[in-house]
C-alpha cells in the first residue's frame, strides 16, 4: 500500500513551503515517528515525521523547491517490493502537482514580448498600472499575492521591487565581479515583504526620550545577584519589557493595532522581542508579560530565544501582541528607530546604557542614561497617546522599583 | 454681499448678472421663454431684466417648447443671438428635434456659412422631491450630439463665467443649471471674467483617487472627500464644468496622478457621462489605472416622489463615502 | 390684377428650369450616379415660382424635403444645387447636406429639411429676427399638407400670429403625406381655414396656376413687409411622381387622378393661357426652353466635373 506524504500546512497563513532537508532517501526504511524531512516556510523551519512505517518510495521535490501546501512530495510504501511501482506512479502524478501553475490563468498580456517571457501565469490579475510598473521595474508578477483585494496593485509591485532592490544591493560593486546570486530563503523573502509592506503602508511616527538609568543599573545588578542560583540571567531587556507591559496595561487604548481598515484591541499584554540568530531575525512573543515576575520574563525570553536559534519556533509563538521591543544595547548603538512589526502598532527601540554627561541642577554630572525611541502607527495612535505611553516607560525605568512591586 | 473682501452672490443671481451684462453688450440678444418677463423667471433666473430690456428683448411665450425653441433657432440663424429658456430641462424634450436636428447641424450643413448663436437654458436635477417629470438629469443626451456644447455649472462663479462665454459662442450651447443650487452663495468677483469651455476645475486637490462630478454632485463629492480625508483617503474632486467639449486631458492628468477614478452622478449610469469619463481612463491613461474605475450614479429607476424612495435612488454623501471606502479597500 | 409680360415669362422660365432640372435628376439618379435619395418637385413648380418671384435676395425661405425647386426659385444657382445633389465640394453645402439639407444663406435660402414641419417654427424665428432688427425682410416657409397636421404647425402659426411676425406660410397641399391622403389624415380638409384659429388671413389658391399663386403670395408678402403680420396660403397642387424617386406613386393614387392633374400641368397651362391671351408668343416660350436646356447642360456638366470633397474636411464646421 502507498501512503502519500504532502507538504504540510503549518499555520493559518502558510500557502507554500519547501523541503530544506530530506533525512531519508528513496529506498530507506523508515519508522513511524522518524523525521522524514524538514520544512522551511516563510516563518519557521520545522521537522516532519513519518506517520506510517515502511519504505520511502520516492521524493519528488528537491530541497528549496517551492510547492503549495497539500502537494504530494513523497510516498511511503508498506513493502520493499512496492517501491518501484509506487515511484513510477508518483513520478507521473507529481509532475502535475509541482510548483508552477500549469493552467494559465486569465492574464491579459499587454506587454507583448515581455509578457510572453514571464513563466507561467500569476494567480492574480494585475491592474494596468501594476503591469506597467512591473515592466518598467522588471518585476515578475508571477505568483505575487496582493496585499489587499483580488488584484495586484501598484503598491504590491513597489513592495516586491523594494525587496528586490534590497536583495540586489550587494556590497561588492557589480562591475568588479559577477553578481552573486544569493539564494533568498523563504523566510528572508517573507521578512523583506513584511517589512516593506509595513514601511509603505503604516504611517510611522517616531518619539524619543532620554532615560536616567542610574537606578535601573543598580537594581538590575541586585536582581542578578539575588537569583544567582538560577540558570536565567536577568537583563535590561527584561526591565524594558516589564516597563512596556506596565505602560500598556495602564493604557488599554494603546494596546491596539490596525487590521483591514479597523482598529482592534488586544485582550492580553503580549510583547514581542527581536531575537537575532545567525541567519535570521525572529520576533517571538512573550505572553502576559504584565503577569510575569521579572524572573519569569527572563525565563520566557531565554526559552524563546533558544528556540529561535534552533529554528524551532512555532507560528503561534510569533503571532499576536501589539508591541515589540528591539534592544541593540549590546552593541555600540546609542539610539535608533525601528520599523513596525505588522500588524503591531508600536515598536520600542533601545540603545546602549552608558555614562553620559547630564545637566543636574546647574552642573554637569556623569549619569547612566539610555535613549528609548518608539515607532508608532499613526493610523492607530496619535502623538499624545504615544507620548503618554513613552513617558510612562521613562518614569518606570527611572524608578525601576515600581516594576518589581 | 461682501464678506472677507469677497463678493458673495447666489448661483441664480450670477446668471442674472451674466445675462444683464451680455444683453447690454450685445443688442442682438433676444431671450425667449416661459415666465421670463415681468415674473422674472420661475427660478428668478431673469430677475429684474424685463424692467431694463422690456418685451422687445424678453419674450414671454405660451407653453410651447417646440415652438419657442424652433423660433430661437430660426432667429439665431437669421442674425440674432437667441436664448431660449425651457425652464425645466425636462421640457426641452418637447423641443429635442429642433435642438438635435436643426440647431446642432445648421453650421455644418451650410459648410460653415450659417452661425447658430443660441443658448438653450434649462434646469436639471432633483429638488424638494419634485417628482420624476421635473427632476431629470439629461445633460449626456445633448453631449452625444456633435455640434452642441453642454455646460453644467456647479458654483455661482462658474455660472457667470461660463454663461458669458456661452453668450459669445457662435454654436448652440445647452446651459444646464441645477435647480437645487439656485440659492447657494459663492464668490463672484465684480470684475468681468469669462471661463473657457473645455477646462476642468480641480475643486479639491488630492492624491489617492480622482472623483469626477458636475452640478450638485460636485458639492456631494466635496463633502464626501472631507470625510474620507480623515481616514487617509485623499480625493481629488474634478468638475469638468462643460460636458462638451470635455477636458479629456485634464481628467487624464488627474488620473495619472491619483491612479484611480470614480464618477459621482445624479444621472443614470447606463450609456451616460460616467462611461465617457471611463473612456478617458481607458483610452488616454489606461496604464495609470491601479483599480477598475468606479461609478456612483443614480440607481436605475425613475426619480420617485417620496423622500425615502428618492433618497435611495440618488447618490448622497453617505453613499459616496461608503462606496469609495469599499472601493479603496478592494 | 394684370400680370405683365416680363413676369409671365419669368414665371415660365423658373417653372421650366425646375421641371427640366428634376427630370434630369431623375435620369441621373436612375443611372446610379447620384447618392442618397430624392423627392422630385415635378407638378408643383407653379408654387415655388409664383411665391419666390415676389421675394428679394435677402428675404428668407425655409424649405422642405421636396425642396430643389424652392432652392432654384429662390435664386440658388443651378450649378450649386446640382453639385450638391452629386455630393460634390462645389455644392451649395459643399456636399455635407445633399437633397434634404442644402443651405445657401447668401441667397436667403435657409435650408431644405428632412424633418416635416420643422421650418414652421424656425421661419417664425427668422421673422422675429427681421422684426427685431427692423430689416424689412420677409420669411417664407414652404411645407406640405402632412406638416399641417404636426404640432409645429400650431406652435409656429400661433407664435407668428401673436407677435405679428413677417412670415408667409405656404402650404403645398399635394393631397398626400407620403402615401397618406389628406382625407384619411384629417377631417379638417380646408387647411387655409385653420388660419382663422390664429386670427391670421388664410387664402386658398390653385397651385397649378402660377399667376394666381404669384398674386396671392404677392399680397401676403407685401402685407408682411408692411408689418401686417403673417398669412397662410394653401396651394392646391399635385406631384406627378411618387413620394420619392423609386416610389411609383400609384399604389395609393389612381391613374385617373394622376392623369387628371397632369392635364393641368402648370407649365403647359401658363404657356397656353398666355398665348391665348396674346401676352407672349410661342417663339418667346421656345426661346426660354432652349435657354433652359443650355442652363441645365451647364449645371450637369458642372456637377459632373466638380471635385469630390476632401475627406480631411469631414469634421470641419462641427463647432
Amino acid at each position: 500500500m502507498t501512503h502519500d506524504v504532502v507538504m504540510p500546512q503549518l499555520g493559518l497563513t502558510m500557502t507554500e513551503g519547501s523541503v530544506s532537508v530530506w533525512f531519508k532517501q528513496p529506498g530507506d526504511k523508515i519508522e513511524k515517528g522518524e523525521v522524514l524531512f524538514s520544512v522551511e516556510t516563510d516563518k519557521v523551519e520545522m521537522e516532519v515525521e513519518a506517520t506510517v512505517s515502511g519504505y520511502v518510495a520516492a521524493e519528488t521535490v528537491a530541497p528549496k523547491q517551492m510547492v503549495a501546501t497539500g502537494t504530494v512530495i513523497a510516498a511511503i510504501v508498506d513493502r520493499e517490493d512496492e517501491i518501484a511501482a509506487a515511484a513510477a506512479v508518483l513520478a507521473g502524478t507529481l509532475r502535475a502537482a509541482v510548483i508552477e501553475p500549469t493552467e494559465p490563468q486569465a492574464y491579459p498580456a499587454t506587454g507583448g514580448e515581455e509578457a510572453k517571457e514571464t513563466q507561467g501565469a500569476p494567480q492574480f490579475s494585475a491592474t494596468p498600472l501594476a503591469k506597467r510598473m512591473a515592466r518598467e521595474l522588471d518585476v515578475d508578477l508571477h505568483g505575487l499575492k496582493p496585499a489587499k483585494g483580488s488584484r495586484i496593485q501598484a503598491e504590491d509591485v513597489r513592495r516586491v521591487h523594494a525587496a528586490q532592490a534590497e536583495a540586489a544591493a550587494p556590497a561588492v560593486p557589480a562591475a568588479a565581479v559577477a553578481p552573486l546570486d544569493v539564494q533568498l530563503s523563504p523566510r528572508r523573502a517573507a521578512l523583506a515583504e513584511r517589512l516593506t509592506a509595513s514601511f509603505n503602508q503604516a504611517p510611522h511616527f517616531y518619539l524619543g526620550v532620554e532615560v536616567d538609568a542610574t537606578q535601573l543599573v543598580e537594581l538590575r545588578a541586585s536582581c542578578v545577584a539575588a537569583v544567582q542560583g538560577e540558570e536565567a540571567r536577568i537583563t535590561f531587556t527584561d526591565f524594558f519589557l516589564k516597563a512596556m507591559a506596565r505602560s500598556l496595561s495602564e493604557m488599554p487604548s494603546v494596546n491596539t493595532f490596525w487590521q483591514n481598515g479597523k482598529i482592534l484591541a488586544r485582550q492580553s499584554i503580549d510583547i514581542g522581542f527581536a531575537a537575532q540568530t545567525d541567519q535570521m531575525l525572529f520576533v517571538p512573543v512573550i505572553r502576559n508579560v504584565d503577569q510575569l515576575t521579572m524572573l519569569g520574563v527572563a525565563r520566557e525570553r531565554i526559552r524563546l530565544a533558544g528556540k529561535a536559534r534552533a529554528g524551532k519556533l512555532t507560528l503561534a509563538e510569533m503571532e499576536g501582541g501589539s508591541a515589540t521591543l528591539s534592544n541593540l544595547g549590546a552593541f555600540a548603538v546609542d539610539w535608533f528607530q525601528a520599523i513596525l512589526n505588522p500588524p503591531q502598532s508600536i515598536i520600542v527601540a533601545t540603545g546602549r546604557i552608558a555614562k553620559r554627561a547630564v545637566v543636574c541642577g546647574d552642573a554637569l554630572a556623569a549619569r547612566e542614561t539610555v535613549t528609548i525611541s518608539a515607532s508608532i502607527d499613526h493610523r492607530v495612535l496619535d502623538g499624545v497617546a504615544g507620548a503618554r505611553f513613552l513617558s510612562r516607560i521613562k518614569e518606570l525605568l527611572e524608578q525601576p522599583a515600581l516594576l518589581i512591586l | 454681499m461682501v464678506t472677507n473682501g469677497k463678493r458673495e452672490i447666489t448661483y441664480g443671481d450670477a446668471g442674472v448678472e451674466a445675462l444683464g451684462e451680455e444683453m447690454r453688450r450685445d443688442p442682438s440678444i433676444v431671450y425667449i421663454g416661459q415666465g421670463i418677463g415681468p415674473r422674472g423667471g420661475n427660478f428668478r433666473q431673469t430677475k429684474g431684466l424685463w424692467a431694463e430690456f422690456g418685451d422687445h428683448r424678453l419674450r414671454d411665450t405660451a407653453i410651447t417648447e417646440l415652438g419657442e425653441t424652433g423660433m430661437a433657432i430660426g432667429a439665431a440663424m437669421a442674425g440674432n443671438r437667441a436664448i431660449v429658456d425651457n425652464v425645466f430641462l425636462d421640457f426641452s424634450l418637447e423641443a429635442m428635434t429642433q435642438i438635435v436636428q436643426q440647431a446642432a447641424n445648421a453650421h455644418f450643413l451650410s459648410n460653415g456659412e450659417l452661425k447658430v448663436p443660441l443658448m438653450v437654458r434649462g434646469s436639471m436635477g432633483s429638488v424638494r422631491n419634485a417628482g420624476v417629470q421635473h427632476s431629470h438629469t439629461f445633460y449626456a443626451w445633448f453631449a452625444h450630439i456633435p455640434g452642441l456644447k453642454v455646460v453644467v455649472p456647479a458654483t455661482p462663479y462658474d455660472v457667470k463665467g461660463l454663461m458669458k462665454t456661452a453668450l459669445r459662442d457662435d454654436c448652440p450651447v445647452i446651459f444646464i443649471e441645477h435647480k437645487a443650487l439656485y440659492n447657494i452663495k459663492g464668490n463672484v468677483p465684480a470684475e468681468e471674467y469669462l471661463i473657457p469651455f473645455g477646462k476642468a476645475n480641480i475643486c479639491r486637490a488630492g492624491t489617492t483617487a480622482t472623483l469626477v462630478a458636475v452640478g450638485r454632485m460636485v458639492h456631494v463629492a466635496l463633502d464626501a472627500a472631507r470625510i474620507l480625508d480623515q481616514e487617509g483617503i485623499s480625493l481629488e474632486v474634478l468638475d469638468p464644468r462643460t460636458i462638451a467639449p470635455l477636458d479629456r486631458e485634464g481628467i487624464a492628468a488627474s488620473i495619472r496622478k491619483t491612479t484611480r477614478v470614480a464618477v459621482v452622478e445624479e444621472a443614470h449610469a447606463s450609456c451616460g457621462f460616467s462611461g465617457e469619463v471611463f473612456s478617458v481612463a481607458c483610452e488616454d491613461c489606461f496604464d495609470s489605472l491601479d483599480a477598475p474605475p468606479k461609478r456612483i450614479c443614480a440607481r436605475p429607476a425613475p426619480n420617485a416622489f417620496s423622500p425615502k424612495l428618492e433618497n435611495r435612488i440618488l447618490p448622497d454623501v453617505e453613499r459616496v463615502v461608503t462606496e469609495i471606502r469599499d472601493w479603496m479597500n478592494s | 390684377m394684370k400680370i405683365d409680360k416680363q413676369t409671365v415669362l419669368e414665371l415660365y422660365r423658373t417653372m421650366t428650369r425646375l421641371r427640366e432640372f428634376e427630370m434630369k435628376i431623375q435620369e441621373l439618379y436612375r443611372s446610379g450616379v447620384l447618392p442618397g435619395f430624392v423627392h422630385l418637385y415635378v407638378g408643383e413648380e407653379a408654387v415655388a415660382a409664383g411665391v419666390c418671384a415676389n421675394l428679394s435676395k435677402t428675404d428668407m425661405v425655409w424649405s422642405t424635403h421636396r425642396g430643389h425647386g424652392h432652392a432654384l426659385a429662390k435664386g440658388v444657382p443651378g450649378r450649386q444645387v446640382m453639385a450638391e445633389l452629386w455630393g460634390k465640394a462645389t455644392g451649395c453645402s459643399a456636399g455635407r447636406g445633399g437633397s434634404m439639407h442644402m443651405y445657401a444663406p447668401g441667397c436667403g435660402f435657409m435650408g431644405t429639411n428632412g424633418i416635416v414641419g420643422s421650418g414652421i417654427t424656425m421661419s417664425a424665428g427668422g421673422a422675429l429676427s427681421a422684426q427685431l432688427r427692423k430689416s424689412g425682410q420677409v420669411t417664407v416657409c414652404f411645407f406640405g399638407d402632412g406638416a399641417s397636421n404636426s404640432g409645429s404647425f400650431y406652435e409656429g402659426l400661433n407664435l407668428a400670429s401673436v407677435w405679428n411676425l413677417p412670415v408667409v406660410y405656404v402650404c403645398e397641399n399635394n393631397l398626400y403625406a407620403t402615401e397618406m391622403s389628406l382625407e384619411r389624415a384629417t377631417k379638417s380638409l380646408d387647411i387655409a381655414a385653420r388660419a382663422a384659429i390664429f386670427k391670421m388671413p388664410g387664402v386658398t389658391v390653385d397651385g397649378s396656376d402660377a399667376r394666381r399663386v404669384y398674386e396671392a403670395a404677392g399680397e401676403a408678402i407685401s402685407r408682411a413687409r408692411k408689418d401686417g403680420g403673417p398669412t397662410l396660403i394653401e396651394c392646391k397642387t399635385y406631384r406627378f411622381h411618387g413620394h420619392h424617386e423609386g416610389d411609383p406613386g400609384t399604389h395609393y393614387r389612381s391613374k385617373e387622378e394622376i392623369e387628371s392633374w397632369k392635364k393641368r400641368d402648370p407649365i403647359k397651362a401658363l404657356r397656353e393661357s398666355s398665348m391665348a391671351e396674346k401676352v407672349a408668343g410661342a417663339d418667346e416660350f421656345d426661346a426660354i426652353d432652349r435657354e433652359t436646356q443650355a442652363w441645365l447642360e451647364d449645371a450637369v456638366e458642372f456637377g459632373r466635373v466638380s471635385p469630390e470633397p476632401d475627406p480631411e474636411t469631414a469634421l470641419d464646421f462641427v463647432w
